[in-house]
């Protein structure tokens, strides 16, 4: 018997007919119940800009906002799942309390976005401040794409330091200074090529604006992002 | 900071040791790896489940190592890691003795018990308690606790439930006024200090290593029969190794009462409840109603449930999985629209005050899944199970619903059905039970 990943419980995988006859069973990790937990985004209207649930408008009032501040972009951010409560804990649990084994949970969705959208692109993670990459182990957007089997190259350097990200109010995230850097070595890559930043969660778009900007002074051809959460 | 006191008889990870102590006190400790290979088998060494990762992750190391799924709740244990502890050398402020501060008075078969545990305690051996619910187990562990404690024995008491933990701490630190002591469990806010007594859910006794002198474990039945042996094995590793542990239940498990009957571990059972009537022996009536379609209003339930409305008086109605209780409840609403009720489930944020609400009277029944199974008291009240064949209810899960009814003395009796569509062994064995303690209880002449 195989028990869900995130309580416990036993799952019983519902196996269709074509599965059973292609032999393609594959055991969710979650139990049906923790999967209805999880909001996919794909089944609501949402904005254009930061894939965000919204209906009514195109863009919402956030990014909005973001056009004013950088009208040449062109981007967009996708992401898979909302950041419900739910998400809020399972990301607890696979950031801070360290449990990475949790990235196999969103596997199948993650790794089914890549293979569909982002052929022929570069996959670059947001990287931690030194501090929390110290006090955690690992990054867990790497942790992501690898246990889906995406792959990806780690070129941003995050020179970040005083103070938690998640500890700052919204008004002091939205001001702070550009984080990140690009080594010397690493600029050819970017240089005339699709690249796709990726995240865990999109909270204020802070910080990947920021990675945004950075990567777009070195003259890619598209630039988007992605996050699991939004 | 550097309190060395609070490493007695703990076991913390090393890197985690290493921010609060210094060097000289780390160097005291004594040490073992995080993980143990045992025949090519990797175990985590402080909860001692096997490995279940499928491949290492990045660590803080800078490698790639394997941790613990198991206890990470407890806080991560990687492979790279180190387990530190410090002998317990049970240093407590005297104490005046008696320490035991309490005047009430135990019924016959408690103070048998009562002795029986001081016994046990006295030659550092196993025992189990088998008590019906409403026996009164809490009091007659008083005494071997008191007597524990005035020896400057460290004392332990742990249950698998919190709320179980949250009523017991305050009633043992009124009657031992003059023992220091903490409660422990997942998020609470007290920082851990060193106490002669300690009061803790039974997951956190894995953060212990030979602390213990005096263990008690309650409701040792509420475990899931699969996390049995991590029960075990984290008791093994709190007691030390000269030590009594004592284990309570209302309904011990097959094997248990086995074990029991064959003499195999030390038992005192108390058959009867504290105001001596027998306890409600469950009736099993067959219902082939789904309870979600229009066949409910012509079953034997719905009659029984109109008599019970008629008649006033209060019931709990258990259903067993909440999907069938989010299909049952609105049906009710429907059907008994003249009457005052509710449903609760595990993940009802407003659990507390329905239960209060039953309580206060102001609602005629109750819906519950088994959360409702044990711990909570109505006075005066039926019980109904439906779907009692469910797997959900084990043996001892349908002895204690049935524990539900006949608490109070002034209302010993209360009416018990399990209505099914199969009889199945467990209610054959859980009305078994029931019926076999109160023989016991009447042989012995516990009973009115
Ligand atoms: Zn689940
Ligand atoms: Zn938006
Ligand atoms: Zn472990
Ligand atoms: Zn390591």
């Amino acid at each position: 018997m195989n028990r869900c990943l995130w309580c416990g419980s036993s799952v019983t995988s519902v196996i269709s007919v074509k599965d059973f006859i292609q032999f393609k069973i594959i055991e969710h990790p979650l139990c049906e119940k923790c999967r209805n937990n999880l909001n996919r985004l794909e089944n609501h209207e949402t904005c254009k800009g930061c894939s965000r649930i919204y209906s009514g408008q195109d863009y919402c009032p956030d990014c909005l906002k973001w056009k004013r501040h950088y009208p040449s972009y062109e981007g967009c951010h996708y992401a898979v799942f909302e950041y419900n409560l739910f998400a809020r804990e399972l990301i607890e649990q696979f950031k801070f309390t360290g449990d990475c084994e949790t990235a196999d949970l969103f596997k199948k969705e993650v790794g089914a976005f890549f293979r569909k959208n982002m052929k022929d692109t570069i996959v670059i993670p947001i990287p931690l401040s030194a501090e929390s990459f110290s006090s955690r182990g690992f990054n867990q957007t790497e942790v992501l794409l690898e246990s889906a089997g995406v792959d990806f190259v780690c070129v941003l350097e995050n020179n970040y330091q005083i103070g938690k990200q998640s500890r700052k109010n919204r008004a002091e995230r939205m001001k702070s200074p550009q984080p990140f850097a690009l080594s010397e070595y690493h600029k050819d890559i970017v240089r005339g090529n699709n690249i796709i930043l990726a995240d865990d969660i999109y909270t204020t778009g802070r910080t990947i604006y920021h990675a945004i900007e950075l990567i777009r002074s070195h003259e890619p051809a598209t630039v988007n992002s992605f996050s699991l959460f939004r | 900071m550097n309190d060395r006191t609070v490493l007695y008889g703990r076991e913390l990870v090393l890197r985690d040791a290493l921010a609060q102590f210094t060097d000289d006190v780390i160097d005291e400790c004594a040490k073992k790896p995080g993980f143990v290979s045992i025949k090519g088998v990797l175990r985590c060494n402080r909860c001692q489940t096997v490995l279940s990762l499928k491949q290492p992750y990045p660590c803080i190391c800078g490698k790639r190592c394997f941790y613990c799924r198991e206890c990470i709740q407890l806080g991560k244990v990687r492979a790279c890691d180190e387990l530190v502890t410090m002998t317990e050398p049970n240093q407590f402020s005297p104490v005046q003795k008696p320490c035991l501060k309490w005047n009430g008075t135990l019924s016959q078969q408690q103070k048998e018990a009562s002795i029986e545990i001081n016994a046990s305690l006295a030659a550092n051996e196993e025992r189990i308690i088998w008590a019906v619910t409403g026996a009164g187990k809490t009091e007659m562990l008083f005494y071997g606790i008191g007597q524990a404690l005035d020896q400057g024995k460290r004392v332990c008491i742990a249950s698998p439930r919190i709320d179980v933990c949250l009523e017991l701490a305050p009633r043992l630190q009124r009657v031992f006024p003059g023992i220091s002591s903490i409660l422990l469990y997942g998020g609470s806010e007290e920082a851990y200090r060193y106490t002669q007594l300690v009061i803790t859910t039974t997951h956190q006794l894995l953060r212990f290593n030979e602390a213990f002198d005096v263990l008690v474990i309650d409701e040792i039945d509420a475990f899931p029969f699969y996390l049995n042996t991590a029960l075990y094995y984290a008791a093994e590793k709190a007691r030390k190794r000269v030590s009594s542990v004592i284990y309570l239940t209302a309904t011990p498990d097959k094997e248990t009462q086995k074990k029991i009957k064959r003499g195999d571990i030390k038992a005192s059972i108390l058959p009867a409840r504290y105001h001596k009537h027998p306890l409600p022996v469950p009736r099993a009536v067959y219902s082939k109603t789904t309870l979600t379609d229009g066949s409910i209003g012509k079953s034997a339930v719905f009659n029984h449930i109109c008599r019970l409305i008629d008649l006033k008086k209060p019931f709990l109605v258990f259903i067993p999985t909440i999907s069938l209780m989010e299909k049952v409840a609105p049906l009710f609403k429907t059907i008994f629209k003249e009457s005052q009720f509710e449903w609760v489930h595990s993940k009802d944020t407003d659990r507390k005050e329905k239960v209060m609400k039953m309580r206060r009277k102001e609602l005629d029944f109750l819906l519950t899944t088994t959360i409702l199974e044990r711990g909570v008291t109505f006075e005066n009240i039926d019980v109904i199970v439906l779907k009692a064949d469910h797997e959900v209810y084990t043996e001892a899960a349908l002895v204690q619903i049935a524990g539900r009814a006949g608490r109070s003395v002034a209302y010993p009796d209360g009416e018990v059905t399990f209505y099914h569509q199969g009889w199945t062994r467990t209610i054959k064995r859980a009305i078994s039970q029931i019926k076999y303690m109160n023989k016991l209880g009447k042989d012995k002449g516990l009973l009115i």
